[in-house]
């Protein structure tokens, strides 16, 4: 008894107070370029590749991670911050208006899908989130007028020279880290993780599920696009392979395997799913066996993901160095 | 043009009825959205091509060896990972999506990324039903469907493990209180769907071609059926899929080929805003 008050008490004075995880999310961010601009150009290209994954699973972590809703649908607002961004800037718009553009567009798209899918749970919100995402990308892939078909278009460059982009990047990567790490402690937050554990209790005791969801559901939406501007921009052209309907559950992946519910476990999944076939060199195939792999071993033994890992790995620490 | 959307339609739609009735009987006894049925379907394609083509069996032999695989895959799905999450509903959609990851790239790995053609003898012909005219292996299909169904449903009905089975789907708590036992019958649905999802390979891979990804977005289709059926409904699958064969292909000829996923997609949105819980549901079960 008194050894986990002990624990609780240790671990709520150093790990857990809010100054110093926006601190430690903000040094994280600041090793994170120094890694970005001092490693050669490919680990650079990985590491930014996994930054922009770790945006996009932030953002379906509010709402799948939070509110354990399997939202598989978050590769599309991925893509539409792509397209969205680039289409604009085709159109004359200066860059700061056209990422304005695309996470409006993006935020409307979770409305909508959001107003129709919240009357669902489950397996039906599963399905029904997969089959949007299926069908924003086959409009990607048949608007030729608009995106150009499978080949895809090419991307304006909307910062100043690519120091900026790589600023850019690890600093919009830890202002979503912490944007998640201040929200999963508001109300929206609370309101998500009640209805994480039990929907219909959370209604009875007057928590407004609805639209807890749908706020939830649109602010992933949102960040899911700020991560497709940032691709656009760091790839220069983009085609909707991209962007295809199981990127969303790749995406759910990197989430589950990471913690979901997390604020790091997303950066820990993306790290996982993204980055490891890319250093391993492994190809497209062997890399999504071994992810595959990886992801259903993690699901069954740690069930709460690798945050989860190291926290019983930390927390038996702990215990060891309070005995002594 | 009429008849031959309505002959496509239902070529089609036998497609969609032969995995949705799979899909649903998984999810009847486990409440296992079971994605990697997809990827079933294609090892046992590649099993057929292969056993046809490099070992040089016959087709139906190739056939009947490409059956097993499938039976044996699908087994071995809840074998080594299904049943770990039995009691974890929200992990059951996201070990199954990984599980579809992994076959489908086992294919990619063993077979590698090219479409190729699964060559039944009768591939060139074609029958001429008055002014339509159905490619043989449409008429394959339709009556591989048919016989399956008529079987399944015999099977269902009139044996001790097909009750046991509708037992455990009704209730997998009373049918365990009756001595009924639920490991026996998980691993025989399982079983069950793989031998659907073999017939499947057998007489879609002939229509289109056989590549790692081929039977992910039919897939997608056959849960729209079992979600239109109602999840957990045998005969709801069988005459939704049917159902959703005729509506895509009268997109198709009719509004726009490229987006004939769109219409079934169109027609869940529909269901999920008026009928969520499935065409054929009693109304006492719920959406959860």
């Amino acid at each position: 008894m008194s050894e986990t008050s002990t624990l609780a008490r240790a671990r709520s004075s150093f790990l857990l107070g809010p100054a110093r995880d926006y601190l430690g999310i903000a040094v994280l961010g600041v090793a994170l370029w120094l890694l970005l601009v001092e490693t050669n150009a490919f680990y650079s290209s990985v590491l930014a590749a996994i930054l922009i994954w770790t945006i996009a699973t932030s953002g379906l972590n509010i709402i799948a991670g939070l509110g354990g809703y399997p939202s598989l649908v978050q590769g599309a607002f991925y893509g539409i911050g792509a397209y969205g961004s680039a289409i604009a800037m085709k159109w004359g718009q200066p860059f700061w208006a056209a990422c304005i553009e695309a996470i409006v567009a993006a935020g409307f798209l979770g409305l909508v899908i959001g107003l129709v899918f919240s009357r669902t749970r489950g397996q039906y919100f599963a399905i029904g989130t997969m089959f949007t995402g299926l069908a924003v990308a086959l409009v990607l892939n048949n608007w030729r007028s608009l995106t150009n078909g499978q080949l895809g278009i090419t991307v304006e460059f909307g910062f100043g020279d690519m120091d900026q982009l790589n600023v850019a990047i690890p600093a919009a990567t830890a202002l979503i880290l912490m944007l998640v790490r201040f929200v999963s402690r508001r109300r929206l937050g609370w309101r998500l993780q009640t209805i994480l554990e039990d929907e219909d209790l959370a209604e009875h005791i007057g928590v407004p599920t609805a639209r807890t969801k749908l706020t939830g559901f649109v602010l992933s939406a949102c960040i899911g696009a700020v991560a497709g501007i940032l691709i656009a921009q760091y790839n220069g052209t983009i085609s909707p392979d991209l962007f295809d309907y199981y990127v969303g559950f790749v995406m759910f992946v990197a989430l589950s395997v990471g913690g979901a519910g997390r604020v790091l476990g997303p950066l820990l999944g993306s790290a996982f799913i993204v980055g490891l076939p890319d250093l391993l060199n492994l190809s497209s195939g062997i890399g999504l066996l071994v992810a595959g792999l990886i992801f259903v071993l993690t699901i069954i033994i740690i069930p709460g993901g690798f945050m989860s890992a190291i926290d019983t790995v930390l927390a038996a620490a702990t215990r060891t160095v309070m005995r002594r | 043009m009429l008849l031959q959307a309505v002959a496509n339609g239902i070529v089609l739609g036998s497609l969609f009825a032969l995995l949705g009735v799979g899909l649903t009987l998984t999810y009847g006894v486990m409440e296992v959205p079971n994605f990697a049925q997809a990827g079933v379907i294609t090892l046992a394609a590649y099993a057929m091509l292969w056993l046809n083509q490099t070992a040089g069996l016959s087709f139906w032999l190739a056939v009947a060896g490409g059956l097993v695989v499938g039976g044996v895959v699908s087994v071995l799905t809840e074998r080594v990972a299904y049943r770990f999450v039995r009691t974890r509903p929200l992990a059951a959609p996201v070990v199954a999506l990984g599980m579809l990851l992994v076959l489908d790239n086992i294919a990619l790995v063993l077979f590698g990324g090219d479409h190729v053609s699964l060559s039944p003898p009768y591939a060139g012909d074609v029958v001429n039903i008055g002014p339509t005219s159905v490619p043989a292996v449409g008429v394959a299909l339709i009556i591989t469907t048919a016989a399956a169904l008529v079987v399944l449903w015999l099977f269902l009905q009139h044996t001790r493990t097909g009750r046991a089975i509708r037992a455990v789907s009704q209730n997998a708590e009373a049918a365990a209180t009756l001595g009924i036992r639920l490991e026996r019958q998980y691993v025989i649905s399982f079983l069950i769907s793989g031998l659907l999802a073999g017939l499947a390979a057998f007489a879609y891979g002939p229509m289109y071609a056989v590549f790692p990804y081929m039977a992910d977005t039919v897939l997608l289709n056959a849960f729209v059926v079992v979600v239109l059926g109602g999840l957990g409904n045998v005969w709801g699958a069988a005459v939704c899929g049917l159902l959703l064969g005729l509506l895509e292909s009268f997109g198709a000829v009719y509004i726009s080929a490229a987006y004939q996923t769109l219409f079934g997609f169109a027609v869940l949105l529909l269901m999920i805003v008026l009928r969520p819980a499935g065409l054929f549901a009693t109304g006492s079960r719920r959406i959860a």
